[in-house]
């Protein structure tokens, strides 16, 4: 089944978009957390930041679309896995992530999120919902814009980035 | 949409607003979405639903859920949730913890709960190590892992839970990976579903202490077989598999021991009556 099976009417591609945007702000507020929690306050600030970017682009799908918490069943939403598309999955996470790492994993994220609506977009039965979808896809470009200029600020990690001075297995 | 789901309950009417202080990239936050996934298919309201655990990583669940929960002594989640299925079989409940936890420390439990068949699911999120204590060998730790406090490896063989569980007399035994949250809450609600007692063995990384493990994403493989109800077959697929196997391994047909139900009603200032001076 596709995605475009479960978002063909208007109320139910608002209800996967704010799903998407809450669940992706939940995440990267949830990283922030563990990150906080292991003293990677840089990395901690970068999932801040984008989770701060999330909850405005869901706010907004509430203000401009009236979009709202539906309490949809997870099997009534299009995605394969338990997890909306945007969400970074919960065990590519290391407490020494450096924030190259966490933005590629972020990147990939907005990219599966762009292909979502991208694909909506294309086979949606109606030019309202075609329209609706490829606004949404324009959002997630802008965020993968976004993303890749701050991947440029930041250097790819050293080999042995993983190395801890001070383990956490004491011999 | 209809009418009719717009209360339909959703994960995250059972998480509770505490944050989990697991390692970043530890299993157990697939599984603890994969466990309120599965109540919220369920569809058992929390406070109808009794989360009970020992001590461990793995046994902090029930402070987050919005269930009611247990955080017990270590190695007695089976005890407590045995005994409280059976004065309140009208909760859903459910027993989460380690394999050092569930295997070692309350490894005679685990053997009792599966023989007494009581209707429980055994969620065990089994990363082969101690990892709260900082990563001491547990029971299903492999014989030759060389670590800084065991050097050289343990030369123990392995616990072996499925087959253990099979034997001593469980009515659902499964394995997953937390990595697959999906088919883990699948398999969480087909267990929930089952009567009697039953348990669902999940490979859970620890990232920490057993890195290693995270090549685990890359090993696992559905089994290639239908779940069976014969007790002997199963038993022998599980112990020529490679570990890697997942899904629905045995589904048997037990019936639950539930005994009938009489409330008692010695008030509890009776009991501490004997203890008074």
């Amino acid at each position: 089944m596709s995605a475009s099976d479960k978002t063909n009417d208007r109320e139910a591609l608002l209800a996967h978009a704010y799903a998407i945007e809450n669940e992706t702000a939940e995440r990267y507020q949830d990283l922030a957390d563990q990150m906080y929690g292991v003293n990677n306050v840089e990395v901690g600030d970068l999932f801040t930041k984008l989770a701060e970017i999330e909850a405005k682009h869901a706010a907004e799908l509430a203000t401009e679309h009236g979009a709202a918490n539906t309490s949809m069943a997870a099997a009534d939403y299009a995605w394969s896995n338990l997890e909306s598309p945007e969400s970074i999955p919960l065990g590519e996470m290391h407490y020494l992530i450096q924030p190259h790492q966490a933005l590629t994993l972020a990147l990939a994220a907005e990219q599966r999120a762009l292909k979502f609506y991208t694909e909506v977009a294309t086979q949606a039965p109606t030019d309202e919902l075609r329209a609706l979808a490829r606004e949404f896809a324009q959002k997630e470009a802008e965020h993968v814009a976004l993303v890749r200029e701050w991947l440029q600020r930041y250097p790819e990690p050293e080999q042995d980035w993983d190395v801890d001075d001070d383990p956490p297995v004491q011999p | 949409m209809t009418a009719e789901n717009a209360c339909v309950l959703t994960a995250r009417d059972y998480k509770s607003d505490l944050k989990p202080v697991w390692c970043p990239g530890c299993g157990d936050f697939s599984i603890l979405m994969a466990i309120t996934m599965a109540m919220a298919e369920v569809a058992r309201p929390p406070e109808e639903v009794a989360v009970i655990s020992g001590i461990g990583c793995s046994s902090r669940v029930p402070a987050y859920t919005s269930c009611y929960g247990f955080h017990g002594v270590h190695g007695r989640a089976l005890p407590l949730a045995t005994g409280l299925k059976l004065s309140r079989p009208d909760l859903l409940v459910i027993a989460t913890g380690g394999d050092g936890d569930g295997y070692s420390i309350g490894g005679n439990h685990f053997m009792h709960a599966c023989r007494r068949n009581v209707d429980l699911t055994y969620i065990v999120m089994d990363n082969q190590v101690y990892g709260m204590t900082k990563g001491q060998p547990s029971p299903t730790t492999p014989p030759e892992w060389d670590s800084a406090l065991v050097p050289g490896g343990t030369g123990l063989r392995p616990f072996h839970p499925l087959v253990i569980a099979l034997a001593a007399g469980a009515n659902f035994v499964a394995r997953t990976f937390s990595g697959d949250a999906k088919g883990t809450a699948q398999t969480i609600v087909e267990a929930i579903n089952h009567p009697g007692f039953s348990l669902i063995e999940i490979l859970s990384p620890c990232v920490t202490f057993r890195p290693e493990e995270r090549e685990w994403a890359k090993q696992v493989h559905p089994a290639s077989v239908d779940p069976t109800d014969d007790r002997a077959r199963a038993a022998r697929r599980v112990l020529t598999d490679d570990g890697f196997n997942t899904g629905i391994l045995y589904r048997g047909k037990r019936a639950p021991y539930q005994p009938a139900f009489s409330p008692d009603t010695t008030a509890s200032v009776d009991f501490e009556a004997e203890f008074l001076p």
